[in-house]
């Protein structure tokens, strides 16, 4: 298991190295000219009318509000059922009650039109 | 555990067969009695599996892009690239160079640090993926006890350098289409991993291993066979959340070019552009390669009387098969709206890998310890009857709206008329 | 030492996260800064041996609750360029952080922390605890029964898989009633959330 995860560490660290190296060949090889202009925001081609870090809508937070609670439920379902095949039926009927409930969250989000995109 | 080799005796190795040499080096899940496994070998030989991964995927993605070129220029009626070297093979290595050489223009406005830090780490989460795909019967870098959920923690930081590209950008259209991007792969993080329980609650393990060992050929025990057969709906879900989660079309609304021109990366030149597209085929790679061992059963081959040819090859092939189906979704769909993409995952995906799920769970139980063919069969009349009852519910709900855009549009477009007519009063 | 190595490295990512969080002068920086935190947390989980909850913390913490935190940066209007936070409590706020901080260490300190002797799959704390002949005597005695490649992938298998096994055991006897309390909290916590943002 210790191998497996050193494994990781060093892939992590090469994973790293690729993305580097190719800014650091380009530094080499592209040419450097920069210039006002050029350099300026494209956005969308015309001059850039205000500050781009607005405000955004609450929609994302509600959107990612339910992402975290059923990542949360996803993240109990696993070991129960890696361990389902030792477990009684009960163990299913225990999960259907979990799910249940965190299904009247996503029935209560959509009658609430929190997962409509406005 | 492992096979350590050290340096002068591996590439010794090396030299006399590469199949054995990889095959001894990944061996980190059948160890050899007596292996000796010192830290510096240790490190050694991750250092060597690590950037033999990094070459194959490298490649790999290379030739991805210009089969998807291919592929897409034919479906379209094209010839697709065909003047760099024969077939255009040598293509990628123009594009690479090309890359390479084209000036990186950094925006003053931009936040540099994170601009520039955002373009470095959308590939490692990319690559850190393959660590626990399985190549062959013992080619599997890292087994970890707990792979696919590995595999799944590591795709869900993808999202933290495309929200620092976006905002490091200092553009609307880049952070308006990060924030896109990021509750796009949000919400397809979830029907994707709930797709997958199924097959976990029947093969009873999270080892990447261990999946494909409960997948045998055809002939074998229970469940015996790809668990694409016993869980179609989990598939069929699995492959839309994943394109949805890479960001491929007919989901690719964060880059979404007539809306919000190219999306988080819209202010990235040269090679820091390469990078996300490097990024981008890699996680395609890999996805491939993980739904070909959930659900096609990895290296093993459909039927025992096949088990000549090698694991790889099948893996191979059924990776790129996987990836193929992805170009040709890409080639066939047009592109979402997204407020079809949020509904379609949260509305649509979800409650189906729930229902998918506890039918999963209660016919476990019913036929565990029961003969293969009536598993099988067991669990098709359950996937004909859920299919059935989506095809009764999806009718019955274009009925309901229909109606209802009946009754509902005439007052509206009153309204309208109304409001018209008293404007030219 | 390896061992040290490693959780050196992991604990140092960790509070050099933290202090970037606390240092940084803008709130989108100390966001990604305390996701840089939550990586190294889930590093030392996995150098305890603790496999399943460090990919959780990355797949709850990195990947769920810094966008969380990052949208709820992103509702926020006008804290988004480089300010200084208000430091008027600063020297309040190291007063009561020190406190936990020294706290803690006293607490840890003095606990009688139980070690359990390692199972047979080989947790990485054996695997790596002193030097690596220890690990790879405890690695041979773990395969010991092992004749056959594929039989020995399939025990190593199953060992490997029992921590998370005896976690989804745990969950559906002993602390039954605890599990299905989480589903409630967070049905509330989804309630709450939906009520406080629609008005």
């Amino acid at each position: 298991m210790g191998e497996n995860w050193a494994f990781v560490a060093i892939l992590t660290v090469i994973a790293l190295t690729i993305p580097i190296l190719g800014i650091l060949a380009a530094m080499v090889l592209a040419p450097k000219r920069p210039g006002t202009i050029k350099n300026s925001t494209y956005e969308c081609g015309l001059e850039t009318v205000g500050d781009a870090w607005v405000q955004f809508k609450v929609q994302y937070y509600l959107y990612a509000l339910i992402f975290v609670l059923f990542d949360v439920e996803t993240v109990f379902l696993y070991p129960w059922a890696v361990a389902y095949q030792s477990l009684p039926l009960l163990a299913l009927f225990e999960m259907i009650i979990f799910l249940l409930i965190l299904g009247i969250g996503l029935v209560y989000a959509w009658r609430k039109g929190a997962l409509e995109w406005i | 555990m492992l096979h350590a080799l050290p340096l002068a005796e591996s590439l010794a190795e090396t030299t006399t067969s590469l199949s054995g040499w990889l095959t001894g080096l990944f061996s980190g899940t059948a160890p050899e009695p007596g292996a000796s496994s010192s830290a510096a070998g240790i490190i050694v030989a991750s250092v060597l599996k690590a950037t033999v991964i990094v070459l194959i995927v490298q490649i790999g993605m290379l030739y991805a892009t210009w089969g998807e070129r291919k592929i897409i220029g034919r479906m379209q009626d094209r010839l697709g690239p065909n003047r760099v070297g024969l077939f255009g093979l040598a293509q990628p290595f123009a594009d690479m160079i090309k890359m390479l050489t084209k000036e990186d223009i950094t925006p003053t406005a931009a936040h540099k640090w994170v601009y520039n830090l955002g373009a470095i780490l959308v590939v490692p989460p990319a690559i850190i993926g393959f660590a626990v795909v399985a190549l062959d019967r013992n080619l599997i870098a890292a087994d970890l006890s707990i792979g696919a959920l590995f595999f799944f923690a590591i795709g869900s930081t993808a999202v933290m350098p495309i929200f620092m590209a976006g905002w490091g950008s200092r553009n609307k259209y880049a952070l308006l289409g990060a924030m896109r991007a990021v509750a796009q792969v949000v919400s397809y993080e979830i029907p994707q991993v709930l797709s997958i329980v199924g097959v976990l609650l029947l093969a009873g393990t999270l080892s990447m291993n261990g999946l494909i060992h409960s997948q045998g050929p055809i002939g074998d025990a229970f469940p015996g066979v790809w668990f694409i057969l016993l869980q179609p709906i989990g598939f069929v879900i699995f492959l839309l959340a994943t394109t949805a989660e890479i960001e491929r079309t007919p989901f690719d609304i964060p880059e979404a070019e007539s809306e919000i021109i190219a999306g988080y990366h819209t202010e990235y030149a040269g090679i820091k552009f390469g990078l996300f597209y490097l990024a981008l085929y890699f996680v395609t790679i890999s996805a491939s390669a993980v739904g070909a061992i959930l659900f096609l059963g990895g290296w093993q081959p459909p039927f025992a009387f096949l088990a000549g040819i090698p694991g790889w090859i099948w893996m191979t092939a059924k990776t790129l098969a996987l990836v193929f189906v992805f170009m040709w979704l890409r080639g066939t769909l047009p592109r979402l709206r997204v407020d079809q993409l949020m509904a379609f995952a949260w509305k649509v995906l979800v409650p189906i890998s729930l229902v998918n799920l506890m039918v999963t769970g209660l016919l476990a139980k019913l036929v565990a310890g029961r003969a293969p063919l009536m598993v099988f069969g067991a669990f098709t009349v359950a996937n004909v009857a859920m299919v059935a009852l989506l095809i009764w519910l999806v009718a019955g709900w274009r009925r309901f709206n229909a109606a209802r855009q009946i009754t509902f549009e005439r007052p509206a477009v009153q309204a309208v008329g109304a409001a018209l007519r008293r404007g030219a009063a | 030492m390896m061992e040290m190595l490693a959780f050196g490295l992991v604990a140092g990512v960790a509070v050099g996260g933290a202090i970037g969080v606390v240092a940084a002068r803008n709130v989108f920086v100390s966001a990604l800064w305390l996701v840089l935190s939550f990586i190294g947390v889930a590093g030392i989980y996995a150098i305890l041996g603790a496999d399943f909850l460090a990919a959780t913390q990355v797949l709850i913490y990195v990947g769920a609750i810094s966008v969380l935190i990052l949208f709820a940066v992103m509702l926020t209007h006008h804290v988004m360029g480089d300010e200084r936070s208000n430091n008027r409590q600063a020297f309040l706020a190291f007063i009561v952080s020190s406190s936990v901080v020294a706290a803690l260490g006293v607490l840890a300190y003095r606990t009688d922390w139980p070690i359990r002797p390692a199972d047979a799959g080989g947790s990485v704390v054996t695997a790596m605890r002193g030097d690596l002949a220890g690990s790879s005597a405890a690695s041979t005695a773990a395969q010991t029964g092992a004749s056959t490649a594929l039989t020995s992938t399939v025990d190593l298998a199953l060992n490997q898989d029992s921590n998370v096994v005896r976690l989804g055991q745990a969950l559906m006897t002993e602390h039954l009633l605890s599990f299905e309390i989480i589903s409630l909290v967070l049905l509330v916590a989804l309630i709450g959330a939906i009520v406080i943002a629609r008005d």
